[in-house]
């Protein structure tokens, strides 16, 4: 078993320094916003993913390496260019991790908590689940073990795709330059991530590499003329960590325990997040036509007033 | 991890949070306009009146109740959680339970994101919101065996 660092334990003294330099940039400049409590939350909720991820590390290592040894078709080695490889499948194995982490209610419960904060800043960055390993992502890496990439790799490049993934979660950043816009995931691709307009919903889910979005249509650009408003369709009213990490499991339970038949207790886990038997709450694709019917008609609705385009008081 | 970066994380995460909290004091009340602009901003469906809609700011200022002019939109809650505005609808008002205690109006839902609901108001303030949720209730029910 090869023996690499993990590059996320040794990247937190930089993730607290990088954090604090926004904070006072952002006080200096007024191009970052923070919020005591909620800064407070999203560490929190980092430190609870820490040490969650080394209580269940157990499970993805011992499968990884179970699936590995048993059906590994190539001996792929270690070499320089294995780690390269590794990286750009790893990074398309996020993309769809990612993906569907918005688009099934069961992965959904536990990357909700990533997008829990109405704050968009260097800590939103670190607001990260603490119960990713119960559901099916998990099983995503398995082709990568199956190609002959040795487990420790894939984990050793999925840490540099989170370390690179820190500095986008930022507003102090306006645009890069072009050409690295369309080739790698910037902060405005990633505000438009975060972003709960229904222009933005369910966009931009790469890690760094931005191709996956343009190739499989998820692709929004952020505008100008609409800024982003970044948490949850429905907010969260506490800050409580333990609330923040378990609700929409509790929402599920709740969901499967009061539906009728097997087969909506099966579509509250596997459909997207809203889905109802009767339709009377709302997917991100529902509340989307209704914005497209709204503007359609230009009903002189309440939009007029609406803090969707103003995304802070 | 040891028990020694756990104390070291959890050292500098406080420290972070109470430097954020004096960098950005949280000077923003909630008042009627914005409780209204946050409402419409979470409701794009409902239609406000003016002249017709009431907003019920408790008197601290941290939450607000707010009824729809026209009862088919029941009514909607607004609260300030840090600087943002956290909004709730509930077109059915009998999902909502109130309970009265020592001056303080509860909202009791089966709500895990949002634990308590309190709005402290003046004694008119209460008997009209009550007297204006009942009506919503009365109509919501009116319509249903329509």
């Amino acid at each position: 078993m090869l023996d690499l660092p993990a590059p996320t334990q040794l990247a937190v003294p930089a993730f607290v320094l990088l954090v604090l330099i926004e904070m006072i940039y952002g006080w200096k400049t007024g191009r970052s916003r923070f919020e005591g409590k909620d800064t407070f939350t999203s560490l929190i909720m980092g430190l609870g993913s820490t040490i969650s991820g080394a209580l269940t590390a157990a499970l993805s290592v011992g499968l990884g390496y179970w699936v590995w040894q048993n059906f590994a078709i190539f001996d792929m080695g270690a070499a320089l260019w294995v780690f390269v490889l590794a990286f750009i499948l790893d990074d398309f194995t996020y993309y769809w991790v990612h993906r569907m982490g918005h688009r099934m209610r069961w992965m959904w419960a536990a990357h909700v908590i990533h997008h829990s904060s109405q704050h968009y800043n260097l800590s939103t960055a670190l607001r990260q689940t603490w119960t990713g390993k119960f559901t099916p992502g998990l099983l995503f890496s398995m082709p990568l073990y199956v190609l002959g990439i040795e487990p420790a790799i894939v984990f050793f490049v999925s840490g540099m795709n989170l370390i690179y993934q820190f500095w986008i979660h930022t507003e102090a950043i306006d645009k890069m330059p072009r050409w690295f816009e369309y080739l790698f995931n910037t902060p405005s691709h990633h505000r438009v991530h975060h972003a709960n307009n229904p222009r933005y919903l369910d966009a931009n889910y790469a890690g760094v590499l931005m191709v996956w979005d343009r190739m499989f249509g998820s692709f929004i650009p952020e505008e100008k003329e609409e800024a982003c408003r970044y948490g949850l369709v429905t907010d969260l009213g506490t800050f409580n960590p333990l609330r923040v990490a378990t609700h929409e499991w509790v929402g599920i339970f709740k969901d499967v325990w009061s539906a009728k038949t097997w087969k909506d207790r099966a579509l509250f886990l596997l459909a997207p997040p809203g889905w109802t038997p009767d339709g009377s709450r709302m997917t991100s694709d529902m509340i989307r036509q209704a914005w497209l019917e709204r503007k359609k008609a230009q009903k002189p609705s309440n939009t007029a007033a609406s803090e969707a385009v103003v995304p802070a008081e | 991890m040891d028990f020694v970066q756990i104390g070291g994380s959890l050292a500098a995460i406080v420290i972070l949070a109470l430097i954020a909290r004096w960098l950005y004091p949280n000077k923003a009340e909630l008042t009627e306009d914005r409780v209204i602009r946050n409402v419409a901003r979470y409701c794009p469906d409902t239609e406000l009146d003016a002249r017709a809609d009431k907003t019920y700011l408790s008197q601290d200022n941290k939450n607000a109740i707010f009824v729809f002019g026209q009862a088919r939109f029941g009514i909607a809650t607004a609260t300030a959680l840090g600087d943002r505005v956290v909004v709730r609808h509930y077109a059915d008002t009998s999902e909502v339970d109130f309970r009265l205690e020592n001056g303080k109006l509860s909202l009791v839902t089966d709500d895990f994101t949002q634990p308590s609901f309190t709005v402290a108001l003046g004694e008119d303030d209460v008997s009209n919101l009550l007297s204006a949720v009942n009506d919503t209730t009365a109509k919501d029910a009116n319509h249903a065996h329509a």
